[in-house]
């Protein structure tokens, strides 16, 4: 072995490619990564898994560039590396597919392809016929021919097909290492069926790969070995074959977890009186009628992985995406929802997923923010606006949910993510609405301001004058503040659970992944 | 709006927090160094009453102007039809005052063609979902058209004196002049709006960030078709004005006019990506520009260095305003 040059030791299938370890990493408030070890052989899938917070995605952030390390050693092929850029990492052959595809619809799938790495003839003129031969060979080499053509435009591309080019792309620049970040996540079943083929393909040219998924079953059917994450700390790493599910689930939650008791009393499930009601609500292929009622004084929260309809059932009660059917019951009166502000006047408010895009004008101060909603309440004559009396709710607000900015006038931009979120949660309690609407409310904000925003969410429905429905992926958010739980799996709702007793959180855990095998919550 | 650098004050002292509100506030660096530099090199002839008022008269129509298009980019968009539609109202302005002898249906029908351009342009944006360069630069090119085609590119003579003294020519209590009478009605008038009226909040929401805001529950389609309509009868107004200072109208008045007004927007500290900006900024935005012009005329140079000089002041006014 030792005859080798060491730059040019040549790594066979099955040998460690690449290790990390002790890696460390620490954002304001949080230790996002505590010392971590990972390691991925020649031609493997691995699968990375852990709750939301656990950390996989700020390794695979240290890994692409895109994050700088606190400490740790990074080794490939046997020799120390350090990547600071994502260019770093293109040129140490490691690339990422995103979520958000970076593909650039206008142009065919070569151009796609070979985009900031085309062939060229000198002077800057393209070599098409060289990009071509190129494009069609690496469609050759992994056997994807036939899906469709390289001079096919991605805009006409389904999103399957175009999570294929996003491969072919990071193929294309020599990659060995290919880190896939919930890939089926917005696919249709056959879509899956034709990745997880490609991801076969890959494997047999030496690939490897770094999957990550909420979806344990696919891990169970495409993956290699599994590395758990949970809190920062990885906690295991094991060939698939050695784990079941259910140790699988253990691993990922660890300890049961304790529930904290917010001594809410239980209110019925019973759809009687209810405050919202909700019947068959179907939108695109995104959401198949889905049914369901909130009423006064109680939290659902509605869970579910990426992709099962949370956000749009969000957005299609509060009018922002058009449903295609399903009635609405607000108090038994039906309201027509046609437009947020339908969705406003009929005293809904929504806290949406992204408060920096959706929630917030960034430019603007906390005061202006808050009191956005209350400019259609609170006008004198010709429109005037009672700014006075505005800012001091908006005063109010501000000392009740503890926010903590240097004055009402300080810029949304410059407060933390967990005093934004306040802002966004405060800006809706001057206008007294009797249905919240809170989409993931405290991803992205530290330990403290989450348990804050917790606790608020539990207040505003103390006093039996409105509801709320949370919208979350952290399991253990879900049952911490509901008072009925509902799952949602593909667009549809698999089943409802009163949250009665403490529930099996592993339980839940399964049925968010589509298999029912308790009988808890059955009627 | 500049009170975040009041911590700054402490340690550097006055003339530290003077500077730094002059590059918040570069129109008001400007305007001072187009005053002193003038008054030094023409004297009496740029600083004498008469002359002063000639420069308000003069940036009267871009003022007004100013203070629609400070909505119109303060809500994230931009008008390029507002010359096209000052010169098409102007012509509809002179043909119906000349031809009935009343000011006020003049007026209105003046008015009335500035607010129909406005709608077409601000559903266009809204429903249309056209980008608002694209679709103001399409009506430019309609409206202006329309004014030519009006009287076959001939000008309107208008010979009703009330008309010249409502408008253009007179003083009011015989010492401020109408242009600059009207100008200060329409800056109180959406100062007002911009800053104490709902409809001033939803354009800063709307323009700094439209996603957010529909998703708090503001009407914002409604919101820009507003400001394109305020804009529209604006821009008409002005053509009224200058009609009436002219004791006529011509189809090509104004020609890249619209240029001048969003440059005085611009330089009065209005993001060109929306949710910021303010009409006294507009204001003295739009004095800077009128300043240079009127100097530069006093001192002998042509159009073509007035046009070389604000192209200049404008660059170096925009890289020199201080990054938020």
């Amino acid at each position: 072995m030792d005859t080798l040059t060491p730059q040019k030791r040549v790594i066979q299938s099955g040998e460690v490619l690449l290790s990390l370890t002790n890696i460390e990493k620490s954002f304001p408030g949080v230790r996002a990564l505590k010392g971590v070890d990972f390691e991925l052989r020649k031609g493997e899938v691995h699968a990375l898994v852990g709750e939301n917070g656990a950390g996989k995605s700020t390794l695979m952030k240290i890994l692409m560039g895109v994050y700088t390390k606190d400490a740790g050693e990074m080794n490939l092929g046997g020799q120390a590396i350090s990547i600071d850029t994502p260019e770093e990492a293109h040129e140490h052959g490691i690339g990422m597919i995103f979520q958000e595809l970076s593909l650039v619809p206008q142009l065919n799938v070569a151009q796609n392809i070979y985009l900031g790495n085309e062939s060229k003839r000198g002077l800057g003129f393209l070599n098409d016929r060289s990009m071509y031969d190129r494009a069609a060979d690496l469609m050759d080499k992994y056997n994807v021919k036939g899906y469709f053509g390289i001079k096919d435009r991605v805009a006409k591309l389904s999103r399957g097909y175009r999570q294929i080019v996003e491969v072919l792309k990071a193929l294309s620049r020599d990659t060995n290492i290919l880190i896939m970040d919930e890939p089926t996540a917005s696919l249709t079943k056959d879509e899956e069926e034709t990745l997880y083929q490609i991801i076969m393909n890959l494997k047999a040219e030496g690939v490897s790969i770094i999957y990550i998924s909420h979806r344990l079953e696919e891990i169970f059917k495409n993956c290699d070995r599994v590395t758990v994450f949970r809190d920062g700390n990885k906690v295991k790493t094991t060939e698939v074959d050695a784990v079941n599910m259910e140790q699988l689930i253990e691993l990922m939650t660890g300890r049961k977890l304790e529930i904290i008791d917010h001594h809410h009393t239980m209110k019925s499930g019973s759809s009687e009186n209810a405050l919202l009601k909700v019947d068959n609500l179907c939108w695109k292929h995104r959401l198949k009628d889905v049914s369901f009622h909130l009423n006064y004084g109680e939290v659902v929260g509605i869970t579910g992985l990426m992709g099962a309809g949370k956000s749009e059932i969000a957005r299609a009660l509060f009018g922002i995406e058009p449903r295609d059917s399903g009635d609405i019951f607000i108090e038994g009166k039906q309201v027509d929802i046609k437009n947020p502000w339908d969705a406003v006047e009929a005293g809904m408010a929504l806290v949406p997923e992204d408060r920096r895009n959706q929630g917030l004008v960034l430019m603007h101060s906390v005061a202006d923010n808050i009191a956005l909603p209350l400019v259609s309440d609170l006008q004198a004559f010709a429109g005037w606006f009672r700014e006075r009396k505005a800012y001091n709710q908006v005063d109010e607000q501000v000392s009740s949910l503890g926010i903590k900015t240097p004055s009402i006038r300080q810029k949304t931009k410059y407060l933390s993510g967990g005093n934004q979120q306040k802002v966004v949660v405060s800006k809706w309690l001057t206008k007294t609405p009797k249905i919240l609407i809170l989409d993931e409310p405290t991803v992205g904000v530290d330990v403290k301001t989450k348990a804050e925003l917790r606790n608020i969410i539990r207040e505003l429905v103390k006093d039996n004058d409105r509801g709320v429905i949370l919208f979350s992926s952290e399991l253990n958010e879900i049952i911490q503040l509901s008072d009925r739980i509902i799952i949602l799996y593909r667009g549809e709702v698999l089943k409802e659970y009163s949250n009665e007793m403490p529930l099996p959180e592993d339980g839940l855990h399964r049925a968010v992944q589509g298999i029912i095998t308790d009988r808890t919550g059955d009627e | 709006m500049s009170t975040a650098n009041i911590d700054m004050q402490s340690n550097k002292g006055a003339l530290w927090a003077i500077w730094n509100y002059l590059r918040d506030n570069i129109a008001v660096l400007a305007l001072i160094i187009v005053v002193i530099f003038f008054s030094i090199t023409a004297g009496t002839k740029f600083l004498s009453f008469q002359n002063l008022a000639n420069i308000g008269r003069q940036a009267s129509v871009i003022t007004i102007m100013a203070c629609g298009m400070t909505m119109i980019i303060v809500s994230a968009n931009i008008d390029l039809s507002v010359a096209a539609t000052l010169s098409f109202a102007a012509m509809l302005n002179a043909i119906v005052t000349q031809a009935t002898g009343s000011t006020l249906l003049g007026l209105v029908v003046g008015l009335a063609a500035g607010l129909a351009v406005g709608l077409v342009n601000g559903i266009l944006v809204t429903k249309g979902k056209i980008p608002s360069f694209l679709a103001t630069l399409g009506l430019m090119g309609v409206v202006r058209g329309a004014a030519m085609m009006v009287t076959g590119t001939k000008p309107v003579v208008i010979y009703v004196e009330s008309f010249w003294r409502s408008f253009g020519d007179g003083e009011l209590f015989g010492v401020l002049p109408m242009p600059i009478f009207w100008t200060i009605v329409v800056l109180i008038i959406t100062h007002i709006i911009m800053r104490y009226t709902a409809l001033g909040r939803y354009i800063y929401a709307t323009g700094g960030n439209q996603e957010a805001s529909r998703f708090t529950g503001v009407k914002t389609d409604k919101t820009i078709i507003t400001a394109f309509i305020i804009m529209g009868v604006l821009a008409a107004f002005s053509g009224i004005i200058l009609a009436s200072r002219m004791h006529a109208a011509r189809p090509g008045t104004g020609e890249g006019m619209e240029l001048n007004v969003i440059a005085a927007v611009i330089l009065g500290g209005t993001s060109l990506f929306g949710g910021k900006g303010t009409i006294i900024g507009s204001l003295v935005g739009a004095l800077v520009i009128g300043a240079l012009n009127n100097g530069l005329i006093i001192l002998g140079f042509s159009t073509h260095v007035q046009m070389l000089v604000r192209g200049l002041v404008i660059i170096l006014a925009v890289l020199f305003a201080r990054e938020d």
